[in-house]
């Protein structure tokens, strides 16, 4: 008969999970310690003047948000039953949008801006309905949709960590700028339209915000190269690839 | 400088601009319909906005050089030029060891920026991986991604002040600035001896002369100590390049910038030694034992110096190291400087070998001091099976009278190779003992 050595008998299953618990609570407090450790020198790009690319990433989050601020603004989107809904998917988008700017977020909450728009009164009133700052409200929204859609795409080349030259930023709002001052001026030339519609004074003053309107355009629209140029002759020397 | 090969294929629309466009142009449908005018206002700024982006779209190539900055260690110049419609460039610049750094950077025509980065790392190296999108003016419009692959520096060793240098146990030559035990001019008295022949009456010690031979039937000559040079040869095991934490010693993950691997300490030891002793006017060479072909036979002067710094900096661990037969030869009577991290035997059987052999030979520990707070149990257990085995080699070692210098502990290190100096100049110790 053989004796069983006390120190070849195999460890219980209690020994053996308490073993593995331990094992597991050492990997996890080692993951914990490195990444509590310094992390190592950074590659330094030296830049005259910039801004943390954290902000600029978390930018169109903040203005998705503001947006639906200004659309709920007025009451009648919540007394159409969809504000809690709109509200919600807003925070969906501001977390996505801060996350994966590359997706097509700000498009699809452009179009939850328009349901939503819908749904509640008519901006461009002015009286009869007791709401007076709608066209302020949609000039507000005209921004800040504009803002969410040039600077969704910019946030999706910067990283967390990354920074951002100013000039980068001023070369994006003086883009932008140009694209506003028209479309501010079509709200404005919208909401004399919609005042002034079915008088004598107020036709006149369609006429003229009309024409206006068509200038602006396509100044804007020349300027800003929308408008293609002739082609160069044949034989011309061309970087086109 | 190095240009990158210039990134091939059109400039890009974003998808965003796409989709932006088709919820604008909805908006602005759906409003006409509906005769909701502040509907179709929302889309008229963006549907703007994409075709400005469109007819904007830049033509041409994004080119990134990288011009290494003369005298700084790990600093570069880039130069980047894009086309004149691109407003914007994304860069990418990394290295390993390093954090990498991401920047969006308006540029138009050409623009310079500098890039550096700090290590203690020395040696061969790569200096910046360029990675670069041109973007358009609304980031809507994107150019094709370029790369510019990252240049080899090559970084020299800078030692540190030394003091005083044990020396081997025979010097040689008739010149240098060490004092031989041998008959000779230019040091200091030896002894008082009957003249002979080639003994020069200047050399005559006359009070000497009057005291022992008063009759002047034998001349004595006061006889001074030749002068002569140490021979040093440093052997670098550069087999092994192993940083403070154990995790990178397979590869992965790589060794942080601020951290000198055993190797770096080995160069920069071996750059103080040979500063210092070729600044004593003495011959230093170089041996490798990872690779058979590379030597700097011994020499003297600041050319050597600047060949052996060179040599130093080129060293680097080359796949499966071939076992040696037996150890390089070295010049008869050298000092042997050996710099090991003695983590395996091959370095501490040669140090014994060229110590059975006749040679002073002293070994330098250049394991960097290790974290081992981030191991776990068992990796523990087998870092301090290895390093158990390491210091009974090291023990073996000063037993068989191999005198042992830790580097990583530079003021010990300092006053360790002073110690020795004075020992073998007393002829009590192991190393330095001149003849």
């Amino acid at each position: 008969m053989s004796r069983r050595e006390p120190g070849r008998r195999p460890p219980s299953r209690g020994v053996r999970a308490l073993a593995r618990g331990r094992e597991a609570l050492e990997r996890w407090a080692h993951r914990v310690r490195r990444r509590r450790a310094p992390g190592p020198p950074g590659v330094v790009l030296e830049l005259p003047r910039s801004v943390p690319g954290a902000l600029v990433r978390l930018a169109p989050a903040v203005l998705v948000v503001a947006c639906t601020a200004v659309v709920t603004t007025g009451g009648t989107v919540a007394g159409s039953g969809i504000g809690t809904t709109v509200r919600v998917l807003t925070a969906l988008a501001a977390v996505v949008v801060a996350g994966r700017p590359r997706w097509p977020v700000a498009a699809l909450f452009t179009l939850l801006l328009a349901v939503a728009v819908l749904a509640g009164g008519d901006l461009l009133l002015t009286d009869g309905t007791g709401e007076t700052a709608g066209p302020w409200r949609l000039a507000a929204l005209v921004l800040a949709v504009h803002l969410l859609h040039r600077v969704t795409p910019l946030a999706a080349h910067v990283a967390w960590g990354g920074r951002v030259e100013t000039a980068v930023l001023v070369r994006t709002a003086q883009s932008l700028l140009r694209v506003q001052l028209a479309c501010q001026a079509l709200v404005l030339g919208t909401v004399l339209l919609r005042a002034g519609a079915g008088t004598p004074l107020g036709d006149d003053r369609v006429r003229a915000v009309a024409v206006g309107a068509v200038v602006v355009l396509a100044v804007v629209l020349h300027r800003s190269g929308a408008v293609p140029e002739p082609a160069e002759p044949a034989g011309a020397p061309s970087a086109v690839h | 400088m190095t240009t990158d090969p210039a990134p091939a294929g059109p400039w890009r629309v974003e998808p965003s601009l796409v989709a932006g466009a088709g919820s604008a142009l909805v908006l602005v449908a759906v409003g006409a319909l509906l005769g909701r005018a502040d509907v179709v206002l929302l889309g008229v700024p963006v549907l703007l906005g994409a075709a400005g982006a469109l007819a904007r779209r830049p033509r041409g190539e994004v080119h990134v050089d990288v011009r290494p900055r003369p005298g700084e260690r790990l600093a570069a110049e880039l130069v980047v030029t894009a086309p004149p419609s691109a407003r914007a460039l994304r860069l990418r610049v990394s290295r390993p060891g390093h954090r990498t750094a991401e920047a969006l950077v308006a540029v138009e025509g050409t623009r310079r920026l500098d890039v550096r980065a700090a290590s203690v790392r020395t040696g061969g190296q790569p200096l910046f991986l360029v990675e670069h999108q041109g973007v358009g003016t609304d980031a809507d419009v994107v150019g094709p991604p370029g790369r510019r692959e990252p240049d080899d520096v090559l970084v020299l060793p800078t030692g540190r002040r030394l003091g005083e240098l044990p020396l081997p146990g025979r010097l040689r030559g008739l010149s240098g600035q060490h004092e031989s035990r041998r008959p000779g001019s230019g040091g200091g008295l030896r002894d008082i001896h009957p003249f002979e022949p080639g003994d020069t009456p200047r050399q005559v010690d006359w009070k000497v002369t009057a005291r022992r031979s008063p009759a002047l039937e034998q001349l004595y000559v006061r006889r001074t100590t030749a002068l002569g040079e140490a021979v040093v040869i440093v052997v670098v095991d550069s087999r092994d390049d192993v940083g403070p934490d154990p995790l990178t010693w397979s590869g992965t993950p790589a060794v942080r910038a601020d951290d000198a691997t055993s190797l770096d300490l080995a160069r920069q030891a071996a750059a103080a030694l040979a500063e210092g002793y070729l600044g004593g006017g003495d011959r230093v060479g170089v041996e490798d034992l990872g690779v058979h072909r590379r030597a700097v036979r011994s020499g003297s002067g600041r050319r050597q110096l600047d060949r052996v710094l060179q040599q130093l900096a080129w060293l680097r661990p080359e796949g499966d190291p071939q076992t040696r037969v037996r150890p390089p030869r070295i010049p008869a009577g050298a000092l042997v400087q050996v710099l090991s991290t003695f983590l395996d035997p091959e370095a501490a059987a040669m140090a014994a070998a060229w110590h059975r052999a006749g040679h002073t030979v002293v070994a330098v520990d250049v394991l960097p001091r290790l974290r081992m707070r981030d191991l776990d149990t068992r990796r523990r257990l087998a870092l301090r099976l290895v390093l158990a085995e390491r210091d009974d080699r090291l023990a073996d070692l000063a037993a068989s009278g191999v005198d042992v210098v830790r580097w990583v502990d530079a003021p010990a290190a300092t006053t360790r190779l002073a110690t020795l100096a004075r020992a073998g100049r007393r002829g009590h110790g192991r190393a330095g003992a001149r003849g």
